[in-house]
């Protein structure tokens, strides 16, 4: 099974850059600039936006005990959308100093402001965490503050430009295109030691599936745990939601999957696993946003539009197990 | 363990545990009515409450394992996984686990009467056979002293002497300390070294054979409307052994 998910990712990769984008490049003399310049970026893009995404939110359905968590529903999405909005449709009445002058639209604050906007949900939601013990609610929670977030997200929209609104819009769709080799790179520094992070604490978090009392009598640190899961997905979810806009859906469905596809593992495997499903599956959403009949597609609306019927196929083969969470 | 001039609650004091010390190889029992404190004082011994006033002594290298009345897991845990994560104290995260590990999975699952339960998700046993795994994780992650809320409140009988006996021999053969809540008196009476009763807002300590210690049971469960009589030597039950 592991290998047959392998080659799948290789040929995820293959199809990826061979497909998404215009198909009649190969051989002309453009082929190798595109190659190295817009596919390859793009897939790499690709990878690690699935990596992170998924991974926070297999981090986020073992902490809350909920496979519903994820961080579309808990506001983490919202908070770091709350972030970059703050910075697309403000950008001319803040000044960002030396940075914004010189590097024109600048990464670095956008992610700063995304991480910021993710962290003050996530703090608001672990600070409720220690008053109440009640996974349940702490979701319903999340929901409220992500509510809020969005609601002056929606104040900033009212009173803003309407080209700055247009570029918002445009990002709340998603899309995995349009970063440089040396953007990538940023995103690969932040989102590859957080993710082995997560791989080093991967027996902690098995400790999570357990009641909480009899991990911690078992040896499971949970306050320190708590923050440190609460702090790795934020940045995973953040960093992500910064370059590539908030993409739904692969955060609850990809670890949801691993975790039917994948039942025996425990975390050290299950998050490899669940790292290469996400990046699949942002691959290929990615070759159908190009794809189909030369339509473009936004890549939140493929992810949607054929995402979820394939998770609703797979829910139906495994109807026998009865509980699936 | 010692606790000394304990007084046990959340916020407000619900009773005092003067002096009460339990050593190696004995099972003591917390009795009382619902809703007395009973699960409180045991998350007091364990260490995730504090005592309003006074302390709980107990050796810090000593290893607990914790069993709640209500066991949250996760939906997609499975019964085969949750026993192996009590080998998960103190391992790498690059460690996997052992053949021997895994065969004493197995081994318990048979003895317990799970084993065909082993790929199913946890969330899907009944009540009972989810208290059996529970403890079964328990003793496997092998503690020195053993934490238990009503560890036999879904168990049938056949599984509530099962459960007695295993721990009794645990008890008795590996030197360890088990101190669990339960509302089942017949059974107590039998298995249990010490008992201390709440009642009352207040506390008293009995070891099991104590001449009034019977009497006192019976005015604390005897209810306004009913009477309780737990008699003397009435529960001499005897147990065939399957070997």
């Amino acid at each position: 099974m592991v290998f047959g998910l392998l080659a799948f990712v290789v040929l995820s990769v293959a199809a990826n850059i061979y497909f998404a984008g215009s198909s009649n490049v190969w051989g002309t003399d453009n082929a190798e600039y595109i190659l190295f310049n817009l596919r390859l970026p793009k897939t790499l893009t690709c990878i690690l936006c699935g990596m992170g995404l998924s991974t926070c939110g297999l981090l986020l359905q073992t902490f809350f005990k909920n496979p519903l968590a994820g961080p579309s529903v808990l506001g983490i999405n919202s908070g770091a959308a709350l972030g970059t909005a703050m910075v697309i449709l403000f950008s001319e009445h803040i000044y960002l100093g030396y940075l914004w002058e010189n590097v024109g639209f600048n990464y670095g604050v956008l992610i700063i402001s995304s991480l910021t906007g993710a962290l003050l949900v996530m703090a608001v939601i672990y600070t409720l965490s220690l008053a109440v013990k009640n996974q349940a609610i702490l979701v319903i929670a999340g929901l409220m503050v992500g509510n809020i977030a969005l609601a002056i997200v929606g104040v900033l929209q009212y009173y803003s430009q309407p080209d700055d609104l247009k570029n918002y819009i445009l990002w709340t769709f998603g899309s995995v295109a349009g970063l440089s080799m040396n953007q990538v790179g940023i995103m690969a520094i932040i989102i590859v030691p957080t993710f082995l992070a997560c791989i080093a604490l991967s027996k902690q978090l098995d400790f999570m599936l357990l009641d909480n009392r009899t991990a911690s009598a078992l040896g499971f640190k949970s306050k320190t745990m708590s923050r440190r899961v609460l702090l790795l997905s934020s940045i995973l979810a953040a960093i992500c939601t910064a370059f590539c806009g908030p993409i739904g859906f692969v955060g609850i469905a990809v670890p949801y999957l691993s975790r039917i596809l994948f039942a025996k593992e425990l975390h050290l495997k299950l998050l490899i696993v669940n790292a290469l499903l996400g990046a699949s599956l942002i691959l290929w959403a990615d070759v159908l946003c190009h794809g189909i009949a030369g339509f473009r597609l936004p890549l939140n609306v493929v992810m949607a539009l054929f995402g979820s019927p394939i998770v609703l196929l797979i829910l139906f083969r495994y109807r026998r197990t009865k509980s699936l969470g | 363990m010692e606790i000394k001039h304990a007084h046990i609650g959340y916020t407000d004091s619900l009773f005092m545990v003067d002096n009460l010390t339990v050593k190696p190889g004995e099972i003591l029992c917390i009795l009382g009515n619902n809703g007395c404190g009973k699960s409180t004082l045991l998350q007091t011994m364990a260490g995730f409450l504090s005592p309003l006033k006074g302390m709980v002594v107990r050796d810090t290298h000593q290893q607990i394992a914790f069993l709640g009345s209500k066991s949250q897991s996760h939906p997609q845990l499975k019964v085969g996984q949750a026993l192996l994560l009590a080998f998960n104290k103190h391992k790498p995260w690059y460690k996997s686990y052992s053949a021997d590990q895994m065969a004493a999975c197995d081994a318990l699952l048979k003895e317990y009467n799970l084993l065909h339960k082993k790929g199913a998700y946890v969330n899907e046993l009944s009540d009972g056979q989810m208290q059996k795994l529970w403890l079964g994780q328990a003793l496997l992650s092998n503690p020195d002293i053993l934490f238990l809320d009503e560890p036999t409140g879904h168990l049938d009988a056949t599984n509530t002497a099962f459960i007695f006996m295993k721990l009794k021999h645990w008890v008795e053969t590996e030197n360890k300390t088990v101190v669990l809540t339960s509302h089942k008196i017949d059974w107590i009476l039998q298995f249990s070294d010490n008992i201390l009763l709440i009642d009352d807002n207040k506390s008293e300590q009995f070891s099991t054979g104590h001449p009034e210690l019977v009497d006192r049971l019976n005015d604390c469960f005897s209810g306004s409307y009913h009477k309780v009589d737990f008699g003397r030597n009435q529960y001499q039950l005897q147990f065939k052994n399957k070997n």
